[in-house]
């Protein structure tokens, strides 16, 4: 496996870029090979199991348009599924067996335990389902050319952990590759490499050594340290998952593709829709086409609707993945959206708009939201549901309230990444005015050694080779 | 475009002029830094490079280099209460101003010695006035760990791929050839020619000691304290490893033995030079086997071998009070001046008879 931060990742990508930038005839098979090559650096066998489900879904969306389409619509999505479900799940299953019947079906089994998850398999499992069911609904055409269908599925900056990209959206983009100026958008995508790895390297990678240090003896900590082990853990997902987000959207941009945004600093959310328009975008949207909506969405009822929304929200836990802790926390997800659907319709009862659009008001709404999402991500990150559970307890329940300058110390360092990330939204906001300026108002030259300080920061704050994205696992 | 060109020669900059404004003090202090060099044995060749450069700097020439393993280290004390340290002292008192590199480091076999060695002549490093120290397990029945070379595999493969297809089998019976993928090969060639990447771990460190958030300083290589103070220390020797290291049964001292073949290769490469090997003390305390006939034999055994080569030996068994060990091989730190003191007058009297 490659890393983005990494300095062999760097040289392959320069390499690459070169070649793409002299030879735009030759970009489209250039890329075809740097996926595969990406690819199966994470295993061969992993590799060629990838490459056979890309061309079953090629050659079954083929066959979408024909006579025979729901049979073929049903047939991939169970291509699909069962693939997931028996790479990521069999273990998972064959426990709850074990433990319902009574009885030792592992060892009976054996192949169950050396299952290795093939990297990137939930996402490209839900972006070739998506693109099956666009096909079929006619919302695109099948696409006609394989090694354009093999760019879909395999581009590599998108194929380990996203963003989820639809048919609709991408194949047009590598459709028109050899023409793509990617001049255009180098600045850009540089924004995005260095934001992601900035994230990545410099932060989500040193709160991980703190964050992992309170999760390991969680058994032992007070509320206050319960607290902080919560808040390093929020910050620690956010910047590491967003951070590969946004490499992998600046590296497709020096490609001159452009990727979906897949967060919008999500926890300045006030409540959990908005929170789930701004975290991980790209499924939340596939959860709501593709799981949300065919279930019955909000056209059979309120209780059927809050019914649809737990069950989304529970799949979508368990697609993170294969242990009860992911369950509890997509169901916990499913009770704040049907929560807060419940709230709004008692504000609107209650009247008192101008309250309710204050600043203060949403201020209130922010921290309470906040919090709310740091409890559900114990879930997410506890190794079983005893520690997440007990976790909650603590931060629930005062045990040792004691104030020391080493809890003072990590919550300074929790309220600061707090500011950095509403920073993050101001800059956003602000993107566009502050590059110009930037780049009118400021020398080259100190341009020049403002980006060598920050390649030389990343360089001496990387933690190695081994820090892989909290993402990968899923 | 502009600032990328600045950007360009900013960094050429950087990689031409780092390793020339470094001092050797930021890359080495009395002995290798263990805490650093354990996660990254490249380290090794930055510190080399670095006490290359001192050498010619100064045009230094007479100049003791110390390889071994965590004993010459002077594990588990500080770096200024090291063998090294106490021995540049020593030559300080006699009036000679004799530097002493101490290039040992914890769990350095025979064949990282000799892979050190050929290092050095890599660096251009003189091997004239060598110190090596061994220690009675290195001989002992390798079962079939530990490996024979723990750090510098992949230097002995570069620098004598005839001895390293000699021990391969060895080494992957010990488990201590782990595959290399493809990214990391990678990695390392690249890694290993920007020096930002280089001086990268003692630049970090070096920030990390003036904001005073080192998480791993440089002494934390264990408890310093006197064996006697520590508690539990006979129940973790108490164990199968131990045990078979310290074992009585007669050494093979042929070169079917990694350690002799290794040592072999050792003595012909310091041949008209001037080498001392220490065999380090083993405290009878926490190790009584040191007692018994086949321990003694296989003493014995090791001196006759070092005698038959013509190399200077001293063993230290029997000759450090019990009171100076940290635990049942390592010394404290009045242990180690002793230690040097006595390597220094051993040295100098071996330089006087010829």
């Amino acid at each position: 496996m490659m890393l983005f931060q990494t300095p062999e990742f760097m040289f392959c990508l320069i390499i690459l870029l070169a070649i793409y930038y002299f030879r735009p005839r030759g970009r489209m098979i250039l890329l075809a090979v740097a996926d595969l090559a990406f690819y199966a650096l994470a295993g061969l066998g992993p590799a060629a199991l990838f490459v056979g489900i890309t061309m079953a879904n090629y050659y079954l969306a083929q066959g979408l348009t024909g006579p025979r389409k729901r049979l073929l619509l049903w047939a991939g999505i169970i291509l699909n599924v069962g693939n997931l479900v028996f790479f990521k799940y069999t273990l998972f299953l064959v426990g709850i067996m074990e433990k319902a019947l009574q009885v030792p079906l592992l060892p009976q089994l054996p192949f169950a335990a050396k299952l290795i998850l093939p990297v990137g398999i939930s996402f490209y499992t839900f972006q070739f389902i998506s693109y099956l069911v666009d096909v079929y609904q006619k919302k695109i055409p099948p696409s006609q050319n394989l090694m354009v269908f093999w760019l879909f599925g395999s581009f590599f900056p998108h194929v380990i952990s996203g963003p989820i990209m639809r048919g609709g959206e991408l194949i047009p983009q590598l459709e028109r590759i050899e023409k793509q100026d990617i001049v255009m958008h180098f600045r850009l995508g540089l924004s995005y490499l260095a934001l992601g790895l900035f994230k990545k390297v410099l932060i989500a990678d040193n709160i991980a050594v703190y964050a992992n240090n309170f999760f390991a003896v969680s058994d032992s900590l007070g509320t206050i340290e319960t607290w902080i082990a919560a808040y390093l853990y929020t910050f620690q997902l956010y910047f590491d998952f967003s951070a590969y987000s946004e490499m992998a959207m600046g590296i497709a941009y020096l490609f001159g593709i452009k990727l979906n945004l897949n967060f919008n600093t999500p926890y300045l959310s006030a409540n959990a829709t908005e929170f789930w328009k701004r975290w991980h975008i790209t499924l939340s949207t596939w959860i709501r086409d593709y799981l949300y909506i065919p279930l019955g969405g909000s056209r059979k009822g309120e209780l059927r609707k809050y019914l649809n929304l737990f069950l989304a929200m529970s799949i979508s836990g368990l697609w993170h993945g294969a242990a009860f802790t992911f369950i509890v926390w997509g169901m916990y997800h499913g009770l704040l959206l049907i929560s807060h659907n419940i709230y709004r319709k008692l504000k609107a009862r209650l009247g008192r708009v101008r309250f309710f659009e204050t600043a203060a008001y949403r201020a209130i709404t922010i921290f309470v939201f906040f919090h709310l999402t740091c409890i559900g991500w114990v879930f997410f990150r506890a190794s079983s549901l005893d520690q997440a559970l007990h976790m909650i307890y603590r931060m629930l329940i005062p045990y040792q309230l004691s104030f020391t300058a080493f809890n003072g110390k990590f919550i300074l360092l929790a309220m600061g990444l707090y500011l950095l990330h509403m920073l993050e939204n101001w800059l956003r906001s602000h993107a566009g005015p502050l590059g110009d300026i930037w780049q009118r108002s400021v020398p080259a030259s100190l341009r020049a050694l403002a980006y060598t300080a920050f390649i030389l920061a990343l360089i001496l704050f990387s933690q190695g080779q081994t820090n892989n994205f909290i993402y990968f696992k899923f | 475009m502009k600032a990328f060109k600045y950007l360009i020669i900013y960094l050429l900059i950087i990689q031409l002029l780092l390793p020339g404004v470094v001092p050797l003090e930021f890359v080495y202090r009395y002995r290798i830094d263990y805490a650093l060099v354990k996660d990254n044995s490249a380290d090794i060749d930055v510190i080399l490079d670095q006490i290359q450069r001192q050498i010619k700097k100064q045009d230094l020439q007479d100049y003791i280099i110390i390889l071994g393993d965590s004993v010459a280290h002077s594990g588990p004390g500080p770096a200024d209460q090291s063998v090294g340290a106490r021995l540049q002292e020593y030559y300080r008192q006699q009036g000679r101003d004799r530097p002493v590199f101490n290039l040992a480091m914890p769990a350095m076999q025979v064949g990282d010695i000799y892979t050190m060695l050929l290092k050095l002549d890599e660096h251009g490093i003189s091997t004239d006035n060598l110190i090596i120290n061994v220690i009675y397990a290195g001989f002992a029945e390798r079962n079939p760990g530990p490996s024979t070379v723990f750090w510098l595999q992949k230097d002995l493969a570069r620098l004598d791929p005839a001895s390293f297809d000699h021990i391969e089998a060895q080494l992957q019976a010990s488990g201590s050839l782990p595959r290399e993928e493809p990214a990391q090969k990678l990695n390392k060639l690249i890694t290993q020619r920007l020096e930002v990447y280089r001086y990268k771990d003692f630049i970090k460190a070096d920030l990390q000691k003036r904001m005073g958030t080192n998480r791993k300083a440089e002494n934390g290589l264990g408890d310093p304290r006197p064996w006697y103070e520590k508690e539990g220390l006979k129940k973790l020797l108490d164990t199968p490893d131990y045990h078979n290291a310290f074992a009585v049964k007669p050494f093979d001292m042929s070169s079917r033995n990694p350690q002799i073949y290794f040592l072999n290769k050792i003595i012909e490469h310091q041949r008209h030079k001037e080498t001392l090997v220490f065999m380090a003390a083993v405290n009878p305390e926490l190790m009584p086997q040191v007692n018994q006939p086949g321990y003694q034999a296989n003493l014995q055994a090791v001196r006759n071998y070092f005698a038959a080569h013509s190399v200077r030996y001293i063993d230290f068994h029997g000759s450090i009070d019990q009171s100076r060990f940290s635990d049942h091989v390592h010394l404290i730190g009045p242990g180690y001046s002793l230690v040097a003191r006595r390597l220094g007058e051993d040295f100098s009297a071996g330089e006087k008879q010829l």
